[in-house]
């Protein structure tokens, strides 16, 4: 047996930043990531010498071969270890996941993960969706006039045939997230809705309305990982997995959520903990249906239930489970790599009770955040921890 | 014939839709290409009303299914007329917004 190359078991969080979302006008990928980064390092009382590692992800309104130096360079660091990585949605969760992995294997001492576009402005709508459509095979499926929320709306259709669930009950989910967002400082999408408000809504690709699908933001977001631990209350990561169960949505298993399954387990069994154990959580939501089927892979809410469990109060600020208390994609908005990333600033807050106003009632020792990328192709789980 | 081709594994009978140089399932290098009839069963739908470009947009809204082949393989799909989940279809490659695209139709 070789010895372990550190004697590091997990990765502590000292500060995370998320900028507003939404329409920013004048800001780039480049400075909405510097916003963000700032915002971190001002968190957790560092300065940009103190970072030897940096990760970043990509950015469909800045497409560059070396995202990491680029930002790199602007931003002043003379990084030891810097890359970018891809995973679509799943960007968010894989950079946290790999910064864990390179402050255990004693890589790096303080990595700065950080993402940032800006989406809304930077790009047109059309350009946006067609650039987004490349998640779909470039013969057998774009060239169809698939879209994303068209992919999302099949495996919509999919899991409403299979729960029985009703487009009611997945637009409990927009309700919830839009009255979470309602105030939140910086959420894009704060108007309260109700559910008949998401069932009218003009239809995107059936079974899916608008209010079922996140908007499109300009934003970054930010966090810093080290080796030790920060001052006061903290959190760190002691669970990770990952599972690619496909790329496209016409090779994706029947159990068409099954990735999460998989990824959940590895981080759990790492972590020593299930999902019982959990008192927060943080998951990814491009859509009301995506959110749907990683609640009830998680196995968080039972098959068809998540949204009669948001109805129920489960999932709110003060219920039993508080879950994407920052109003998630769906309101608070998606920018690409940032926009999953803000779910986990938010854990950060709640879960070291750094969230003011919105603090949740409980004081949870675990929680979980999950990301996804593609189609549910791509999927990382980690488990979140309270430290004192 | 359907004009839809499937690919086949002559070592351990796989089938699948997305072209490539060997098997997904046990690697071998020289898989068949081979007609689909153009039977299949729809295993998801949607209507899609906001398309990505003007060419859709010129003919939205349009049906896109995941159809299962009767040989095995699922198959993105346009549906001629709408279908529910299970429904029995036939299709062919035909032309679609001036693409020749698989399309079905409720049988
Ligand atoms: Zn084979």
């Amino acid at each position: 047996m070789t010895a372990p190359a550190s004697h590091i078991r997990a990765s502590h969080v000292l500060g995370a930043h998320v900028t507003p979302f939404g329409k920013l006008e004048g800001s780039s990928t480049v400075s909405l990531m510097t916003e963000a980064a700032q915002g971190a390092l001002d968190a957790a009382g560092l300065q940009r010498s103190d970072i030897d590692g940096l990760i970043c992800g990509y950015s469909t309104a800045l497409p560059h071969l070396m995202l990491a130096t680029v930002f790199s360079e602007h931003f002043g660091l003379r990084p030891n270890y810097a890359h970018a990585i891809q995973m679509g949605g799943g960007t968010g969760a894989g950079m946290l996941m790999l910064g864990d992995a390179l402050i255990r294997a004693g890589e790096a001492h303080t990595i700065l993960v950080v993402g940032g576009e800006n989406r809304l402005t930077g790009m047109s709508r059309d350009a946006a969706v067609q650039t987004l459509a490349q998640v779909g095979h470039p013969k057998a499926e774009s060239p169809l006039g698939a879209t994303i929320p068209a992919y999302y709306a099949l495996t919509a259709a999919r899991y409403l045939h299979e729960t029985g669930a009703s487009q009611a009950d997945l637009a409990e989910l927009a309700v919830l997230m839009r009255r979470l967002a309602s105030d939140t400082p910086g959420a894009q999408l704060t108007a309260p809705i109700a559910v008949d408000d998401v069932l009218g809504s003009k239809t995107i690709a059936d079974p899916l309305k608008l209010m079922d699908c996140c908007p499109i933001s300009d934003g970054g977001a930010a966090v810093i990982l080290s080796a030790e631990p920060g001052e006061g209350p903290g959190m760190r990561i002691i669970g990770a997995g990952q599972a690619h169960t496909h790329q496209h949505i016409s090779e994706a298993p029947d159990d068409i959520c099954l990735g999460a399954k998989l990824a959940s387990a590895r981080a759990f069994e790492r972590a020593g903990a299930s999902v019982a154990d959990m008192g927060y959580l943080a998951v990814y939501d491009s859509f009301t249906v995506t959110l749907a089927l990683l609640l009830e892979a998680l196995g968080v809410c039972a098959p068809g239930q998540a949204g009669k469990d948001a109805a129920a109060g489960r999932f709110a600020r003060m219920g039993d489970l508080p879950l994407n208390t920052h109003g998630g994609l769906l309101s608070y908005g998606h920018c690409g790599v940032a926009g999953a990333m803000a779910h986990f600033v938010e854990a950060w807050r709640q879960m070291t009770g750094r969230a003011g106003p919105r603090q949740i009632a409980g004081e949870p020792a675990l929680g979980l955040y999950h990301g996804d990328g593609g189609v549910l192709s791509s999927h990382v789980s980690l488990i979140l921890e309270r430290t004192s | 014939m359907s004009g839809i081709e499937i690919q086949s594994c002559p070592a351990c009978a796989k089938t699948w839709y997305l072209p490539r140089q060997l098997c997904p399932g046990c690697g071998h290098a020289g898989p068949e290409t081979r007609p689909a009839s153009g039977q299949g069963t729809v295993w998801s739908v949607t209507r899609v009303e906001r398309a990505p470009d003007e060419t859709f947009r010129a003919i939205a809204p349009y049906l896109i299914a995941l159809v299962d082949l009767a040989e095995g393989p699922r198959v993105m799909a346009h549906l001629t007329a709408p279908a529910p989940i299970g429904a029995q279809v036939t299709g062919e490659v035909r032309d679609i917004a001036g693409r020749a695209l698989p399309v079905f139709s409720p049988r």
